[in-house]
């Protein structure tokens, strides 16, 4: 045995350096895994938010709000999602690459997989109607709902003849009268059919707790001329234009009704 | 304590076995590549032998440590080759590289390493001392140097060196090409006669 060897061996049993047990390399391993595999679960998660934020975001109603189609995609397109999916793919591609073994394989497979993934599962949760309930429950969040679109702000411009809300009564049709309903600001509105008015496809049905959006215009301070009448939600996860019973604004507790006027300081933010 | 007879009798994986159960049997196993790797070091860094003793009583301090990470579908050579590669290129900045002075049968790898499909016959027979070579690789990039290092010395396959620099085969090949493409150019520019 050589001077070195002898004295990297005495180094060892004086200083009692011993091997690292197997199961630290094991649990190592394993999180490392368990990061990547949260990591694209996240990221699909967000992917079927964005696909539902993108589903419903009004694209039939542009010529209403007064901007050009290319301006209104940018201004209303997800951000907030779209980072966090970037972020998550970002992360599970990282965390994939340094799996055992990953070496062998060409970078570009693992950023190809982290995406193609993310996507695939994000649109199966998306058919599964996981998207609505996590907007809503993003929605929640002060720090995400400043930072996203505020559609309920967008339907509740009167003046532009936009108005969405919830049925709280279906009327006999005397007068034209459809429904009552009650806005995102807590304001009741008698709905009446307008000049223009096009019934609803008969998929839609129009009942007590749905959830709608109309265009129209104003006839008075508590009387509203639909012309069309639309779910306010749309894409699976909602059962004709609402959640599945007891499961409305995604299976969570009812959003407080908004203190009239409060509504005004979003409308800034789209 | 094993003795040399003993050692010869097992192969890396074996040894690797009995030092879990006994210390004393890792004597056997840095017997066996305390030459080679600092041979390695030292193609790598150019580091004196001070130097090539620290580091490498660091890479066999660690390899120690992390025996139970060994994972037996990999040659226990690579693995211990990725560790002091792992520690060579964390110490390439600390270390000061110094010309490498390669003699003997390191001439004629090296030469073969350099050789193509055109000048292979000029290159043979000219003459070359360790000194140009040194000089030589004291210009190229590390990653460059490594892969040769790696390739024409060391005489590891793609696989093995793949498994070493923990880089895929594809990259191996692709790095190998542009190492000798690189050293053709400093040899031209720098006006080297081979």
């Amino acid at each position: 045995m050589s001077d070195f060897t002898e004295k990297i061996l005495s180094t060892i049993k004086s200083k009692h350096i011993a091997p690292k047990p197997r199961w630290q390399f094991l649990l190592q391993r394993s999180m490392v895994w368990v990061a990547a595999v949260l990591s694209v679960i996240i990221g699909s998660i967000a992917f079927s938010v964005m696909i539902f934020r993108i589903v419903n975001n009004d694209w039939e109603v542009i010529k209403f709000v007064g901007r050009s189609p290319v301006q209104y995609f940018f201004s209303t397109l997800p951000y907030v999602w779209i980072a966090i999916i970037v972020l998550f793919v970002a992360l599970a591609y990282y965390n994939a690459r340094h799996t055992k073994g990953a070496y062998k394989y060409q970078a570009y497979w693992f950023v190809v997989g982290s995406i193609v993934i993310s996507m695939a599962l994000g649109g199966l949760f998306y058919a599964f109607g996981l998207g609505p309930r996590l907007n809503a429950l993003a929605d929640r969040l002060p720090l995400l709902h400043g930072l996203m679109h505020d559609r309920d702000a967008k339907w509740l411009e009167i003046d532009k003849g936009l108005l969405a809300g919830e049925i709280t009564e279906i009327l006999n049709g005397d007068g034209g009268g459809l429904f009552s309903i009650v806005d995102f600001d807590g304001k009741p509105w008698s709905v009446r059919s307008g000049d223009e008015y096009i019934p609803p496809p008969l998929r839609f049905v129009i009942e007590t707790g749905v959830q709608i959006r109309m265009i129209g215009e104003q006839i008075d301070a508590n009387t509203f001329a639909a012309d069309r009448v639309m779910p306010y939600h749309i894409g699976p996860g909602m059962i004709k234009g609402k959640f599945p019973s007891g499961m409305r604004n995604g299976g969570l507790p009812r959003l407080p009704i908004r203190e009239p006027g409060e509504i005004k300081q979003y409308k800034k933010a789209y | 304590m094993p003795t040399m007879v003993d050692c010869e009798n097992k192969t890396d994986e074996e040894l690797v076995k009995l030092t879990l159960e006994n210390a004393d049997w890792y004597s056997c196993l840095m017997q066996r590549y305390e030459d080679k790797l600092g041979r390695y070091i030292y193609r790598i860094s150019g580091s004196g032998k001070e130097d090539i003793e620290d580091l490498l009583q660091e890479i066999f301090l660690a390899t120690y440590r992390n025996l139970n990470d060994f994972d037996n579908r990999l040659k226990f050579s690579s693995w211990i080759y990725r560790i002091a590669h792992n520690f060579v290129i964390s110490h390439h900045r600390k270390i000061q590289a110094r010309p490498i002075l390669i003699g003997g049968e390191g001439v004629e790898k090296y030469l073969a390493m350099i050789k193509d499909k055109n000048d292979v016959h000029a290159l043979v027979n000219d003459k070359i001392t360790g000194e140009v070579i040194g000089r030589l690789f004291q210009k190229i990039e590390v990653k460059y140097k490594e892969v040769l290092v790696l390739r024409y010395i060391e005489q590891k396959e793609y696989n093995e060196i793949s498994d070493i620099l923990k880089k895929p085969v594809g990259t191996i090949g692709t790095l190998l090409s542009r190492a000798k493409m690189q050293l053709r150019e400093i040899i031209k520019r720098e006006g080297i006669k081979l």
